[in-house]
């Protein structure tokens, strides 16, 4: 180990094991289930007789004709946003105030390395490590759909799991962000789960509820709009948001994290 | 460029309302071993943090090696200095030889042979996990690290705490060595023996405050005993009685003094008095010489 990327990624590697296991499993699952929801006239009949309310959180039916749409709505349109959130702040979390809570930042601050390379090493073994949970995803969707013998545009799952990768990094920043600057697991935790919380409840419900679709431009997940990238529509937009929140939360939190007192 | 080491200049460092060391100046040259003293709260691990680079003083300068320390460019420093603390946190999921190889790796030491010799000297554990490791072992671990470098400064915050007997004496004995090669070692310790054995010099603080910066060598023990008299009644003169300290308790005056006469002129003097109420008689130690002159200085005096 010859540096503190190298090490995080060590030291991870059985968190790196589980999360990307469980990736793949939790992709294999949803795209073993597609020839159930896939319509039929029951299906189309159950979902015409229900609320409007409800049918917004099942989602579009015609979506369910094809894998990749399928996929958009019922695996990275909610729930791949809430499994790496908590992933993220786990991850941010401790790599964070975890470690200066354990008084490990400063253990590593007595070496002759710079804060900046601290922290610039930290977050890209964090990068790092979901981008290879994300391959776990990529291969489980690609074990499923082999099994249950249908296809899946490369193109669209790629597009899924990029922007997908930029929401995590996004969210990890963010959790890397408060953690550098407070030094505090259980203040990071408490505020990386709210920021999911609330984002999950809002975009959820503003589907379906008409006065939260101007509050839904805070959720951190509204700029994953899953189904639209599966439809074909990409907003550069989108991916701009991601692009921001990644900057300012490291820029601000690493101005911060250089000049400030370490716990000892 | 000078022979100075350490120079801390005026440090304050204050926590919201409370000043945790205050105006603290002393200067180290390179090559002395200088004892770090004071009780626990004193302010020792505050100032040393402060040297490293932990913490941003709220006033005041430090300089290592003719360069202004902050938590920014602490670093560059780093290079040449060593550090090792009672209460270390270390990686617990490497293994000792892997951290110690990370850590050389930081230093960009690629001659292994200084670590080897410092592993004779301690004998850890480096197959084991550091989570796995004893509280002794994964000092020693952070001690080793500390050396490894061949840095031109330690610096050591409890060092031996959690060392048996055996290995504190090696510890002594390679503070001795690295007092030889040349190199500064500033340490703070609870072990005043330790202190007293093998530092040049002593700095003492107390409630923040820098009380007293001398010569190791003056609070060298030469012998004696420290009596204690509890008596309702005027004493008499007792020849080899020296610092006596004269209290007045409920029981009556209590009369303290190093004795360095004859057992025997001890024992018919104290066989002399009228109406003793209680009487100790015990070794002068490092710590009791230490403790009498923590408590005759004072911040304030």
């Amino acid at each position: 180990m010859r540096n503190i990327f190298l090490k995080t990624i060590y030291d991870k590697r059985w968190f790196i094991l589980g999360w990307t296991a469980g990736m793949a499993f939790f992709a294999y699952l949803m795209v073993a289930f597609f020839p159930t929801f896939k319509p039929n006239g029951l299906v189309q009949s159950m979902f015409a007789n229900m609320p409007k309310e409800l049918q917004g959180l099942i989602g579009n039916l015609q979506d369910m004709t094809k894998l990749s749409t399928y996929l958009a709505g019922q695996l990275f349109n909610i729930r791949m946003p809430m499994f790496i959130s908590v992933m993220a702040i786990i991850l941010a979390g401790s790599l964070t105030a975890g470690e200066e809570d354990k008084g490990l930042l400063r253990t590593l601050s007595a070496l002759p390395v710079s804060r900046v390379k601290i922290y610039a090493e930290k977050w890209l073994a964090a990068v790092v490590i979901c981008a290879i949970t994300l391959v776990g995803l990529i291969a489980g969707t690609y074990i499923g759909s082999w099994q249950i013998g249908e296809s899946i545009e490369f193109g669209t799952l790629m597009t899924l799991n990029g922007l997908l990768l930029l929401l995590m990094v996004a969210f990890v920043s963010l959790i890397f962000a408060i953690g550098t600057i407070s030094g505090k697991r259980s203040f990071t935790t408490g505020i990386g789960t709210i920021v999911a919380a609330v984002s999950f409840v809002l975009t959820t419900f503003a589907v379906s509820v008409d006065w939260l679709k101007f509050w839904d431009k805070f959720s951190i997940f509204h700029y994953f709009p899953a189904p639209d990238i599966a439809r074909g529509t990409i907003k550069v937009s989108d991916w701009a948001v991601y692009a921001v929140v990644i900057v300012v939360s490291l820029t601000v939190s690493y101005l911060i994290f250089r000049r400030r007192d370490l716990k000892g | 460029m000078t022979n100075i080491v350490l120079e801390v200049e005026n440090l304050t460092k204050r926590f919201g309302n409370n000043t945790a060391i205050r105006d603290v100046s002393f200067k180290i040259k390179t090559g002395e071993v200088v004892g770090f003293v004071g009780l626990n709260g004193a302010g020792k691990s505050t100032t040393i943090n402060a040297i490293l680079g932990f913490i941003r003083p709220t006033d005041g300068k430090i300089e290592i090696f003719d360069q202004p320390v902050t938590p920014e460019n602490a670093f560059r420093g780093h290079q040449s200095i060593g550090f090792a603390s009672g209460d270390m946190a270390l990686f617990e999921s490497l293994t000792g030889e892997q951290y110690l190889q990370f850590a050389l790796h930081q230093y960009k030491v690629r001659d292994r042979s200084r670590l080897n010799e410092l592993i004779e000297i301690f004998k850890p554990d480096l197959a084991k996990k550091i989570g796995e490791l004893s509280r002794g072992n994964r000092q020693k671990v952070a001690l080793i690290a500390a050396f490894m470098a061949s840095p031109k400064l330690v610096v050591l915050d409890e060092p031996s705490s959690g060392l048996d007997p055996l290995m504190q004496q090696r510890f002594l004995e390679l503070i001795r060595a690295e007092q030889e090669r040349g190199t500064t070692i500033f340490m703070s310790s609870h072990y005043l023996n330790e202190v007293v054995d093998v530092c040049t010099r002593i700095v003492l603080i107390r409630s923040g405050q820098i009380v007293r910066d001398f010569p190791a060598k003056e609070l060298s023990i030469n012998g004696g005993k420290a009596v204690k008299v509890v008596s309702r009644h005027k004493l008499p003169g007792l020849k080899g009685a020296e610092d006596v300290k004269l209290e007045k308790t409920a029981n009556g005056t209590e009369v303290s003094f190093i004795y360095k006469g004859t057992p025997t002129a001890l024992q018919a003097w104290l066989g002399s008095l009228p109406h003793l109420v209680d009487f100790s008689v015990n070794d002068n130690t490092v710590e009791m010489a230490l403790e009498d002159l923590y408590e005759k200085e004072s911040p304030d005096a």
